[in-house]
């Protein structure tokens, strides 16, 4: 979930001339294959959230104006062509060693590393005490840059926020694709989130910091809710799928991802901000008590 | 009758008026001049009482904690069943009016700097263990007379607090998943079919009935 290098502009707006979603999906898949790139790797070269891209790709999300001039941009092919399939069309020869355009990867890379040096001085010293000043040095560039970057304070935490977040989903598809039923994903669930290493509890200290300013900014509650939605979002579908597997089916799903997200939260803070000897190991052995008494976590016997 | 104590009325004014700024600006963005028009009092006046903006602080801390049991002292103190006693105390938390809401706002600034600032983490410490004592006694009761689920109570009140925290968080941050009712129903089906001991469960356990 990237900030967009790309400006924000309201979701989905249809253009006059909205170009036929399938075979702009087409034309995109075969230019992909042909440049030996993935979609994750496009997403990462225009700085935009690889699961809206990929819904872009199958037609279930519209691409707005300015993320398919973006595409355009980095994969070096006439934005006409994109829309339209006219026009200069791109030489597609399988195996062509192509490299996006220099100028848009590296504006792209800088924008990751700024974005990932940011992140971690939040994490580590709190929003408050990070200065522009700091972050470009870190970056060995100038405090112009940042501003260009991150108009706004709050702008920086938007874009440490969706670090994290990238950060969290990563190991949680990890996680998922090794799972072998929805009980062991729930499970996988609690380890994933648990502040155990130093990386965790940068990424915790984030989202501690992202709740306290969004009272306190308004302007940041929509980015916030997004995230958490996601989170929740992913919580009730495992809780689902172990329904489907027989496991408290007449639980309320969505009551029961309430508790285990507040539950996850509520002790972290405890074991953050250091309160009675709260350890990541003993947040982990009260969460398998979570879903009880509907779903099981601990072995049985 | 006895001359009103006006130092430790002025210093109660001076605190009241530095939690209601820490909940609207944050604690960083807090200026001593903001906490003294509030109050009402001259900026050397709350010099006078608080050397320093950190020394405000971590006051104001402490008495956002004391106040906020200070407002809930009859229901800690009434005759009720215990279990009956600790679903209400935890109801007391929803955000729902504007003094639990700046209570909780300011709490949670204290979080956010604790997970940094030593003396802070001291602070949040202090009031947290004093917290959770309390919830620890009456879970502690509530075994005593049958109705709360065996187990060790410390861990127990661990995760109610952790609970009423992460939910309160929720609707703190206006997140539109989790408004003040689903805070309420999450709670009670906690205390209902998790805190309660097997024989005593349900999914709004009937002390809470209003």
């Amino acid at each position: 979930m990237a900030q967009s290098l790309v400006t924000m502009t309201a979701d989905t707006v249809p253009a006059a001339d909205e170009p036929s979603s399938a075979d702009l999906a087409d034309r995109l898949r075969r230019l992909l294959h042909a440049r030996g790139t993935s979609q994750t790797e496009l997403a990462r070269w225009i700085g935009m959230d690889p699961t809206a891209l990929s819904k872009c790709l199958t037609g279930a999300r519209r691409w707005r104006p300015d993320e398919l001039a973006a595409v355009a941009a980095a994969t070096g092919v006439p934005l006409g062509y994109l829309r339209s399939g006219r026009g200069r069309a791109p030489k597609l020869e399988a195996g062509a060693d192509y490299r996006p355009r220099a100028a848009a990867l590296d504006s792209e890379r800088r924008r990751a590393q700024i974005v990932a040096v940011t992140a971690d001085l939040i994490a580590r010293r709190g929003i408050h005490n990070v200065r522009v000043a700091d972050i470009a040095r870190q970056c060995g560039t100038s405090t112009g840059t940042i501003h260009y970057h991150f108009p706004s304070k709050v702008e920086t935490l938007r874009a440490a926020l969706g670090y994290y977040a990238d950060r969290l989903y990563e190991r949680l598809d990890r996680e998922f694709a090794e799972a072998t039923d929805s009980t062991d994903k729930l499970r996988r669930l609690v380890d994933v989130q648990l502040p155990s290493t130093g990386d965790d509890v940068a990424e915790w200290s984030i989202w501690i910091q992202s709740w306290t300013e969004a009272m306190l900014h308004p302007e940041l509650r929509a980015e916030q809710g997004r995230v958490y939605a996601r989170w929740r979002d992913t919580v009730v579908e495992v809780v689902r799928g172990c329904q489907r597997e027989g496991h408290g089916p007449g639980a309320d799903a969505q009551a029961l991802a309430s508790r285990f997200t507040a539950l996850v939260d509520g002790l972290a803070i405890q074991v953050l901000s250091g309160t009675g000897d709260m350890t990541a190991a003993r947040m982990r052995e009260l969460l398998l008590d979570a879903f009880e008494p509907h779903i099981h976590l601990r072995p049985a016997g | 009758m006895p001359r009103p104590n006006v130092e430790a009325e002025r210093r109660e004014q001076i605190l009241l008026a530095t939690c209601a700024v820490i909940s609207e600006t944050g604690m960083h963005d807090m200026r001593l001049t903001d906490v003294a028009q509030r109050a009402g009092v001259s900026s050397g006046m709350v010099h006078y009482y608080f050397a320093t903006k950190r020394a405000v602080l971590v006051a104001a801390f402490e008495f956002n904690f004391t106040r906020s049991l200070a407002r809930r002292r009859a229901l800690l103190e009434s005759k009720r069943a215990p279990m009956a006693r600790l679903a209400r105390l935890a109801e007391s938390y929803l955000p729902r009016d504007d003094e639990t809401l700046t209570a909780w706002r300011v709490w949670a600034e204290l979080w956010a700097e604790a997970l940094r600032d030593q003396e802070f983490q001291a602070v949040n410490e202090r009031l947290y263990d004093e917290w959770r004592q309390l919830v620890v006694e009456m879970i502690t009761r509530a075994q005593g007379d049958g109705t709360a689920r065996a187990g060790d109570p410390v861990e127990l009140a661990n995760m109610l607090i952790a609970m009423i925290d992460g939910l309160a968080t929720q609707v703190l941050a206006h997140s539109s998943h989790m408004p003040a009712a689903r805070m309420r129903a999450t709670l009670r089906a906690f205390i209902g079919t998790y805190l309660a001991a097997p024989g005593a469960r349900s999914e709004a356990p009937s002390a809470l009935a209003p």
